[in-house]
């Protein structure tokens, strides 16, 4: 497999602190990768780097062997990178389909054929009998839906995924995973952020652990779960806490 | 070399003075993020009440100060709910509606002040009137000394009221981070009302020493919000510090185009600086802006 | 098109000047309203668009059509500057900028030997009311023609409404957002040019404060907002019942800076109780009569 998001000592700040502090790591295409950490530490800053909504204070970010770093969000997005929000951030005063279409334009110059690619990505995602509804009266399943329909819309080849599961109810949760199933079978890369273990943790074929905007580890699920500095930092409160 | 001197003295006495008027507009916007689009006009209603009291009471304008500090404080305490309302509107881009809603106050406040008083240009005279000191070389009218002195005490107390008080951190805080404030039990409402009730306050206070050192006229404070956006934009939006280089810097390009150009170009010079700034260095010469 | 031949002058001026608003509060609304960027300068691009026909008819002898494009062209070109660089910064930079530009517009015409300076210029008179009914007609119905096909029936109105709704999902979903703000902005000065050189010719004489005066801004926003922001027909039922109250004012009050006065009571009042306009209210009636819609609108709420 080749490697289709490459990140190199990736490093920002905010202020004093040091949010994503020389980061590296990559994404092998095809793969479905997760992007873990407790809470602050830095996986949505990596994102909105990688997504050009922040630019780095150095290192340096490769898609397809090209280097993106501090190219503008819209042109990231043309050139395959799909980014939902963690809160999602519908146009609330459009339609579901026409939230759609508006990311489907970066493929197409005719809103004719904008809106039969919305159309094919509502039916994936399964939000097509909604597709009249005005984005603001959509539920918070289907909101996250929605942040997930846009970003295929411009035809990824690599989709970053924000907390799509989290806050969701047990059957939406699984009505999620199967999704970004799907998505992967369409042969898109899935490269997600996520708190629910549960859904990481079987979802996922490698995962990259993140604290303090370092990376602590990166492993296989199964792995990652037995790491001892992993425990330490994260999984360890959460499951003691479950169990 | 004397006028060049002179000039730069009026520069900086008339700098000192914009600052009062920058410091509560910049605060406001970083606490709030509101753009008062009225700023020059309460700037006005502040010289017109300084001449009506002194009309119809007599004695020195500066007597009132305090007054009119009182009054503008009450009128902003009680117009910031509306402003309130209309960025918390539930449908529309809030940010946007606050912005229309002070558009829409600027021209109430200014097509009442034109329909009441007119086109005349007034005067106000202070015991200062007339009055002049030696400042080194340069000789300054007591009375440009005086709103300079003027500026900086109000800017200073202000600077102390928001480092010591109670209210004051409460602002800081908010300027900080809103949601962090508030959920530390801020009352945000409150603050942002008493923000401001401050900011109208010092801005009608700083109009009686325009009123007194120039003109006063019911079109006069389109120059000052001029001046406001000018001060806040080189000082970076929000960055409250940064309005003192930014004020003195307005106060001598006024003071050098009017005396080596013409007074006529003074207000397209500031808009001029204005533009650029804009163009090479939106966030402030200091580059601290939001 | 012919005029009626029932219709007074006094009417026809009415209409004349009810549809050149329809039309100014329209090019207000493609960067106000679809795309949600405040110009509080808009007045200015009326404004260049009245002094290049004014002087280009009076100083370089031009007949009066070709003057039009010149104007729309010189105002497109002072949009571009203003837009390119505050466009790429947040609103309330582009406000103050925009605010910035159209006063340092009246100070140019204020202070310029070429404009006349604060006294103005006399345009060759041209009393022909039925000729610029017309031509005023015209023109607004380009301008709505133009507003339906781009920001109703295009891509381009879909961007500019992604981009109001929220300009960082936009830009991530691949709309380069600063290039079609700046078209948005250049695009709604073209209409204020042309209006203001249909204007100049239509009152031969012209002024800074006629042209270039504060109201010209206030009214537009004050209609756009009135009849509902972002929204077709918005402009157009705005602009005829403010239009009609401020002539009816005219009559009973005389000209008069009570003018300034109504137009910011009005901007707050709107703001403040009716932020989605009169089409905001026909919209909202149309959605009280769907009751499927509603109830289970009702009951998602008591689900949450």
């Amino acid at each position: 497999m080749d490697m289709l998001l490459e990140v190199e000592n990736l490093k920002k700040s905010f202020g004093g602190v040091q949010a994503v502090d020389d980061l590296s790591f990559v994404v092998q295409e095809g793969s479905i990768t997760g992007l873990i950490g407790p809470n602050g530490s830095g996986k949505t800053t990596c994102f909105n780097l990688i997504s050009g909504l922040l630019r780095p204070d150095a290192g340096s970010i490769r898609f397809a062997g090209r280097e993106i770093t501090s190219l503008r969000p819209s042109w990231i997005a043309r050139l395959g990178i799909g980014r939902s929000f963690q809160i999602p951030a519908p146009f609330t005063r459009m339609t579901v389909l026409e939230n759609v279409m508006v990311g489907a334009f970066s493929r197409t110059r005719s809103l004719g054929e904008a809106s039969r690619l919305a159309l094919e990505v509502l039916e994936f995602t399964g939000l097509k009998e909604k597709r009249d509804e005005l984005a603001a009266n959509l539920t918070t399943a289907d909101r996250k839906r929605l942040e997930v329909a846009r970003a295929l819309s411009t035809g990824p080849r690599l989709l970053l995924l924000d907390e799509v599961i989290a806050g969701l109810n047990p059957t939406e949760v699984l009505g999620a995973m199967e999704l970004i199933r799907a998505i992967r079978a369409r042969g898109i890369t899935v490269f997600m952020v996520e708190h629910v273990m549960e859904a990481v943790l079987p979802l996922c074929e490698w995962v990259i652990v993140l604290n303090f905007g370092r990376k602590i580890a990166e492993d296989t699920p199964d792995r990652i779960v037995r790491n001892p500095a992993v425990i330490e930092a994260y999984l360890g409160e959460r499951f003691r806490a479950r169990s | 070399m004397e006028l060049f001197l002179q000039t730069l003295v009026d520069g900086l006495l008339i700098g000192g003075l914009i600052i009062v008027i920058g410091v509560g507009f910049s605060l406001c916007f970083g606490v709030m993020h509101i753009i008062d689009f009225a700023v020059g006009e309460w700037v006005m209603l502040g010289a017109y009440t300084a001449f009506w009291m002194v009309r119809y009471l007599g004695r020195d304008p500066f007597l009132y100060l305090p007054v009119i500090f009182f009054l503008y404080l009450a009128i902003g305490y009680l117009i910031y709910p509306l402003i309130h309302r209309a960025v918390s509107g539930r449908r529309h881009n809030p940010a946007l509606m606050g912005l229309v809603f002070t558009f829409g106050l600027a021209s109430l406040i200014k097509g009442g002040a034109l329909t009441a008083w007119g086109f005349h240009v007034r005067s106000v005279t202070t015991w200062l009137s007339g009055e002049s000191l030696a400042l080194g070389v340069a000789v300054v009218p007591a009375l440009r000394f005086a709103g300079f002195a003027f500026g900086v005490l109000a800017t200073v107390a202000f600077m102390l009221f928001l480092k010591w008080s109670k209210i004051g951190v409460a602002i800081r805080a908010m300027a900080q981070d809103r949601v962090m404030a508030e959920l530390l039990g801020v009352d945000t409402n409150r603050v942002s009302a008493l923000v401001y009730a401050m900011y109208t306050g010092l801005t009608g206070m700083a109009g009686v020493l325009i009123g007194a050192l120039f003109s006063i006229h019911a079109g006069m404070g389109l120059k000052y919000t001029t001046f406001a956006f000018f001060v806040v934009v080189l000082a970076g939006m929000g960055y409250v510090p940064g309005v003192i280089p930014a004020a003195f810097l307005l106060g001598l390009l006024q003071s050098f185009v009017t005396v080596y150009v013409s007074g006529r170009y003074t207000l397209l010079a500031v808009f001029f600086v204005l533009y650029l700034t804009l163009l090479v260095r939106p966030r402030g010469l200091l580059g601290r802006g939001w | 098109m012919a005029v009626p031949l029932f219709v007074s002058s006094f009417w026809l001026r009415i209409a004349t000047e009810v549809l050149m608003w329809a039309g100014l509060a329209q090019s207000w609304n493609i960067i106000g309203g679809y795309t949600g960027y405040l110009s509080f300068g808009h007045g200015a691009f009326f404004g260049i668009g009245a002094y290049t026909t004014a002087i280009l008819m009076v100083h370089a002898g031009w007949p009066f059509w070709p003057t039009l494009p010149v104007g729309a062209v010189l105002s497109v070109l002072c949009a571009a500057t203003i837009g390119i660089p505050t466009l790429r910064l947040r609103g309330a930079y582009f406000a103050i900028a925009t605010w910035a530009f159209g006063e340092a517009v009246r100070q140019v015409a204020t202070v310029l030997e070429i404009t006349g300076g604060a006294f103005g210029m006399q345009l060759p008179p041209f009393l022909n009311l039925p000729f610029f009914y017309e031509a005023i007609l015209i023109a607004t119905i380009l301008t709505y023609l133009l507003a339906y096909l781009l920001l109703e029936r295009s891509m381009f109105g879909y961007k500019l409404r992604a981009i109001r709704e929220n300009e960082i999902a936009a830009e991530t979903a691949g709309v380069d957002t600063v290039v079609t703000k700046i078209e948005a902005f250049a695009l709604s000065a073209i209409p204020a040019a042309i209006f203001g050189g249909l204007y100049a010719y239509l009152i031969t004489y012209i002024h800074p404060d006629s042209v270039l005066g504060p109201a010209i801004t206030d009214l537009m926003v004050v209609m756009v907002l009135f009849g509902g922001v972002g929204t077709l027909w918005g402009p157009l039922v705005g602009a005829t019942a403010i239009q009609l109250v401020n002539r009816l004012l005219w009559f009973l009050r005389g000209e008069s800076t009570l003018y300034l006065v109504y137009a910011g009571v009005a901007i707050c009042l709107v703001v403040l109780f009716m932020p989605d306009g009169l089409m905001g209210l026909v919209e909202r009636r149309r959605v009280l009569f769907r009751p499927r819609e509603n109830l289970k609108a009702l009951l998602r709420q008591f689900k949450l």
